[in-house]
């Protein structure tokens, strides 16, 4: 019994094929993409090329990222080299003097 | 000739331009005509499909094309492309689309002319089992997998294999012996 039915599935299954369009169709794209990978890239090894590709979204990421640390740091050290204005020690004040006030100045007379 | 085992496009001379093209577009070929029907069987009793199957076919070989993957032996290279093709299959099943199919949806199976595959009661017997009772007859039945071989290759246990193996067989040979009675077969 167990013969058989191995026997009927062997029979059923060799009668599966691929589709011959199919076939063709895959193997034209495949054929396209060796074309491709030869003009994009011929000096390279497949292993190098494939490593490349892998990282250079991650290194782009990481020099993206270092710039904007770069940046940031930057305009903090300038922020803390700014003078910070003071206002002045003395102000010249436009005083009216008349004979029934005393003068007045903002400086401390000389004790 | 170019011969299968002596040549891996990972490690060709790079200089000579002329050379690998020749060498990749020639391994390409014969990898494809060597495997095209085993994965395109594997990947129709996964999916039920034979638009789906052309699908993964597709993308078995542009896999094996693009990773360039070395092996020790024929039977090791096998084993990866069935591996592969499960796992694709698998995948395609998950996605949002076809996880709103049916199970017992078979039209996909049913939709294509007898051009590439004869009408079988024995295959439509096993397109109509669950998905891993179908697996686990494929494998064992007709590419002569172990049980622990096909829990390898579909990451099940031993035992579960075991299991879905003896309910598809049994289920395969109530389907068969009803297709008997009715002189189908």
């Amino acid at each position: 019994m167990k013969s058989n039915l191995r026997k009927e599935i062997k029979q059923a299954y060799d009668t599966v094929h691929a589709p011959e369009e199919a076939v063709e169709k895959l193997k034209q794209e495949l054929y396209l993409k060796d074309f491709q990978d030869f003009t994009e890239s011929p000096e390279e090894t497949v292993t190098e090329h494939t490593g490349l590709r892998r990282y250079a979204g991650f290194i782009a990421a990481a020099a993206v990222l270092g710039l904007v640390v770069g940046l940031s740091i930057q305009s903090i050290s300038d922020c803390q080299n700014e003078e910070i204005l003071q206002p002045a020690a003395t102000v010249p004040v436009q005083v009216t003097v008349s004979e029934s006030t005393e003068p007045t100045s903002e400086t401390a007379p000389d004790a | 000739m170019l011969l299968l085992n002596d040549i891996s496009p990972a490690k060709s001379d790079i200089h000579e331009l002329g050379k690998k093209q020749i060498h990749m577009t020639g391994i390409s070929y014969a990898v494809v005509d060597k495997y095209k029907d085993m994965i395109y069987r594997t990947a129709l009793t996964m999916t039920r499909s034979h638009a789906d199957a052309e699908d993964i076919m597709q993308n078995v070989f542009f896999k094996y094309f693009r990773l360039s993957p070395a092996f020790g032996s024929e039977s090791h290279e096998k084993a990866w492309f069935l591996r592969v093709t499960i796992n694709e299959s698998k995948n395609l099943l998950k996605s949002f689309w076809k996880s709103r199919r049916l199970d017992a949806d078979l039209s996909g199976f049913a939709q294509y002319p007898e051009k590439n595959i004869q009408k079988s009661p024995v295959l439509e017997a096993v397109m109509h089992l669950p998905e891993k009772y179908r697996i686990a007859v494929y494998l064992y039945y007709y590419e002569n997998y172990s049980v622990k071989e096909i829990a390898g290759m579909t990451g099940r246990s031993e035992a579960a294999v075991a299991q879905h193996l003896s309910r598809g067989r049994n289920k395969l040979r109530k389907a068969l012996s009803n297709l008997k009675k009715e002189g189908l077969l």
